[in-house]
């Protein structure tokens, strides 16, 4: 059984003894209001964090840096209108900074990782249609998109994200989004087909 | 058209979505929520002790606090100048020209450093004069007992009682 909800409603508390009255009612709010935002987001976030890193330790540790960045800004949280859309947005830009900084290094798909994190009653479907093998071979094809391509269709592999949301994370419209994935897809179909992945 | 086309490119999306389905359901491994509570928790009380060590030291509420530990720092300060002067004025030794006075060691030398003998203070050599009479009227006379080298004229005393 998890601590978490325990240990985290009052991480904040022994900052406010000396402060004044309404300041530290603000800092309980933002502490409340983070406890709840890492209970609910916090396997959303990973996931989108998951689908650029592809390494399980690294994608929890961006997850945590998007939440530091919440810390940061706590005093902005009641200005945000849509708070899941923030923080996939801080994540997505956290995973892009990492990723950047990681260019030079070689790519660390853990594969292991990968078939340990993902849920048993999905793999065994999956894995009747697509071995592990040609996954990570259609993943570093997706690698090989141009960037905007690759980036709303990445966001479009995270299911709880719809198209309006996805437009709002890139900064961009709802019909961009449709038209970068659909050109995604078809320039992804003519690479498996190049690359010679059939069944 | 060409019919085989559409069965591969249908075949082709299925993988596409496949492959994406698989990314986009990954789920964390179990505790990520404490993980990342711990995480903010010392990062916070990391930020708070940065606080307190890096801004109390200076933060004075009042001015006349702030005026009398300036006052304190500035006093110390010149407390501090005048003793490094006064110490220094006093390890200087006095220079007399001609005279080399000895040069005290502290007995820590090494073996093959320099010792220089003190200089012995010559004796003025005989048979000179050792005094210049003066006349009232500010005329220099040599006594008539000075040994002069032959051959150098010498101007006559004039006698006292002229």
């Amino acid at each position: 059984m998890s601590t978490f909800p325990g240990q985290l409603t009052g991480w904040m508390a022994p900052a406010l003894i000396s402060e004044k009255a309404q300041t530290s009612a603000n800092t309980l709010d933002s502490s409340e209001t983070i406890t709840a935002l890492v209970a609910q987001y916090s396997a959303t976030l990973y996931r989108v964090a998951y689908s650029v890193m592809r390494n399980a330790a690294e994608a929890e540790d961006a997850v945590q840096e998007a939440f530091l960045r919440v810390l940061k800004h706590r005093e902005k949280l009641d200005e945000i209108h849509d708070l899941r859309v923030w923080l996939i947005r801080i994540t997505w830009n956290v995973v892009l900074d990492k990723k950047r900084r990681e260019k030079t290094r070689p790519e660390n798909d853990d594969i292991a990782d990968y078939v340990r994190v993902l849920p048993s009653a999905d793999r065994a479907v999956d894995h009747s249609l697509i071995s592990s093998q040609e996954h990570q071979r259609i993943l570093m094809l997706i690698d090989r998109l141009p960037h905007k391509e690759r980036e709303a269709l990445l966001l479009s592999a995270v299911q709880e994200l719809s198209t309006v949301q996805i437009a709002t994370v890139l900064g961009t419209t709802e019909s961009s989004v449709r038209s970068r994935i659909f050109r995604a897809r078809r320039e992804l179909s003519a690479l498996l087909e190049k690359e010679g992945i059939s069944r | 058209m060409n019919p085989r086309l559409e069965p591969t490119n249908q075949n082709y999306d299925q993988r596409i979505d496949q492959a994406l389905r698989r990314l986009g359901s990954v789920e964390p491994a179990a505790g990520i929520e404490d993980r990342i509570s711990a995480r903010l928790a010392q990062e916070h009380s990391k930020a708070r002790s940065g606080k307190a060590t890096g801004t109390r030291f200076f933060a004075v509420p009042h001015y006349p606090a702030r005026f009398a530990l300036t006052a304190i720092a500035a006093g110390l300060a010149c407390f501090a100048i005048v003793a490094g002067s006064v110490n220094h004025s006093r390890r200087i030794q006095p220079t007399v020209p001609g005279i080399s006075l000895h040069q005290t060691s502290s007995g820590m030398g090494t073996a093959g450093a320099a010792h220089p003998a003190n200089q012995p203070v010559t004796p003025p050599p005989s048979g000179r004069p050792r005094s210049v009479r003066q006349l009232p009227e500010g005329r220099a006379v040599i006594s008539p007992e000075t040994q002069k080298a032959n051959g150098v004229a010498v101007p006559k005393t004039p006698s006292r009682a002229q």
